[in-house]
């Protein structure tokens, strides 16, 4: 089979297994009036995209001017208010932990950029939805602050637990360290005891033969 | 290298998604998954992530069917794209067949593309294996974002930039929405199996 023949065969085979061709399927996922060419996230999507390989102070401090920015913006929007103000929060949060941040901290804070986009480029969504959402985001990022509390007492624990381990350790290397004094005393006290004895009796037998 | 069982008639071919970190590569893989996880029972493996960022690899098994009367198996897998993670990008990369950089089309990521080519060139060449001679496409990822006003390369750019010198099939792509996403694979596979009979015979 010539090089031809063999990439069409590959080719049908691959057309059978992948199913239908992705024209129709093409631009699905595109959220409603994103063809807008400018809206007001603008900036902070192309921040929250560039959190890129490394978290740099550079960056979490203009995500978190791009977030003082939109409050005032928003200000007397409050469900646009209440995601501003989670993201800030993790914002600041990432800012300071960079690469120790919890595992999840970013997932959530993209997962609440995420649904602030969809409700910024949705103009039919009502107020129920958008509360939805928000509660949802909320429960997220409550979880995660539970998560840090939880970790944070843990860490506590495994560190008290440790010194007290390290207490008992203390204690008990003293405690071998007496017993072995103890022991050496006690040996040498039988040690002389028995020198004196010793003495005695060969100083008995010269009073004797004297 | 394929790994050829005559006595089975079987034939796994190894395909490896490299580029810069957040590039999309497990976004690609996670899409093809979607498409055809009803139809085959296999599971997408995705190991070791902090957050959204892979930092081991995803694996994806896939069987195409028969082609020239040998049943073809497909293992996809991603590498980590930060530059920390060299050593495990390094151990993906052993044995493969076939390459798809997916490479970031976003205006800030220009650097991080050119940087993660050179860097796969550099590990595949600690294989012995030829970046211009391995079967590769290349993927100008994250196209969806000049619609949200997020500042893109220019394909021109991209093509300088990636492929003067591979010249080799490229595909403009937005994997979070599926575009193209398909096609950049079956491609992939098509020239991966036709350079490992070459190979072969």
């Amino acid at each position: 089979m010539d090089t031809k023949a063999l990439t069409d065969n590959i080719e049908s085979n691959l057309d059978n297994f992948f199913g239908q061709d992705e024209e129709s399927i093409q631009h699905q996922k595109t959220p409603p009036g994103s063809e807008k060419k400018k809206f007001p996230l603008q900036e902070l999507k192309a921040i929250v995209l560039s959190l890129d390989w490394e978290i740099s102070d550079k960056i979490m401090n203009a995500f978190i001017n791009q977030i003082d920015k939109l409050s005032l913006m928003y200000e007397n929007d409050k469900v646009y208010m209440a995601f501003l103000s989670i993201l800030g929060s993790l914002g600041r949060y990432i800012k300071q932990r960079k690469v120790d941040s919890h595992p999840d901290a970013i997932k959530i804070l993209i997962s609440v950029f995420n649904s602030l986009e969809k409700i910024v480029l949705s103009k039919d969504i009502i107020n129920t939805e958008k509360n939805i959402i928000l509660t949802q985001e909320i429960k997220k990022y409550n979880s995660l602050k539970q998560d840090l509390i939880n970790r944070k007492v843990v860490e506590k624990k495994t560190d008290q637990q440790s010194q007290m381990s390290k207490n008992a350790k203390d204690n008990e290397t003293i405690s071998i360290h007496l017993e072995n004094l103890e022991r050496s005393f006690d040996e040498k006290i039988e040690k002389m005891m028995k020198m004196i004895k010793n003495e005695f009796i060969a100083l008995r037998k010269e009073i004797k033969t004297s | 290298m394929a790994f050829v069982n005559t006595k089975l008639k079987e034939v796994s071919i190894k395909i490896v998604y490299c580029g810069p970190g957040r590039g999309g590569k497990t976004t690609n893989l996670e899409y093809i998954y979607n498409r055809i996880s009803n139809r085959v029972g296999k599971k997408m493996v995705s190991i070791q992530t902090h957050g959204d960022r892979t930092l081991f690899f995803d694996f994806l098994p896939l069987e195409i069917g028969k082609i020239m009367g040998y049943n073809i198996k497909t293992q996809l897998y991603t590498v980590p794209g930060q530059i920390k993670y060299n050593a495990t990008r390094k151990i993906v990369l052993r044995e493969v067949d076939g390459i798809v950089f997916v490479a970031d089309s976003s205006l800030s990521r220009r650097k991080y593309n050119l940087i993660s080519l050179k860097n796969l060139q550099e590990n595949l060449a600690d294989y012995n294996i030829d970046i211009f001679k391995i079967p590769l496409i290349l993927q100008y990822n994250k196209q969806d974002l000049a619609k949200q006003g997020i500042p893109v390369l220019p394909l021109k750019v991209m093509e300088k930039d990636l492929n003067s010198k591979l010249k080799t099939i490229s595909f403009t792509a937005s994997a979070l929405n599926g575009e193209n996403v398909i096609a950049t694979i079956k491609k992939a596979i098509s020239i991966t199996v036709v350079s490992v009979k070459n190979k072969l015979s």
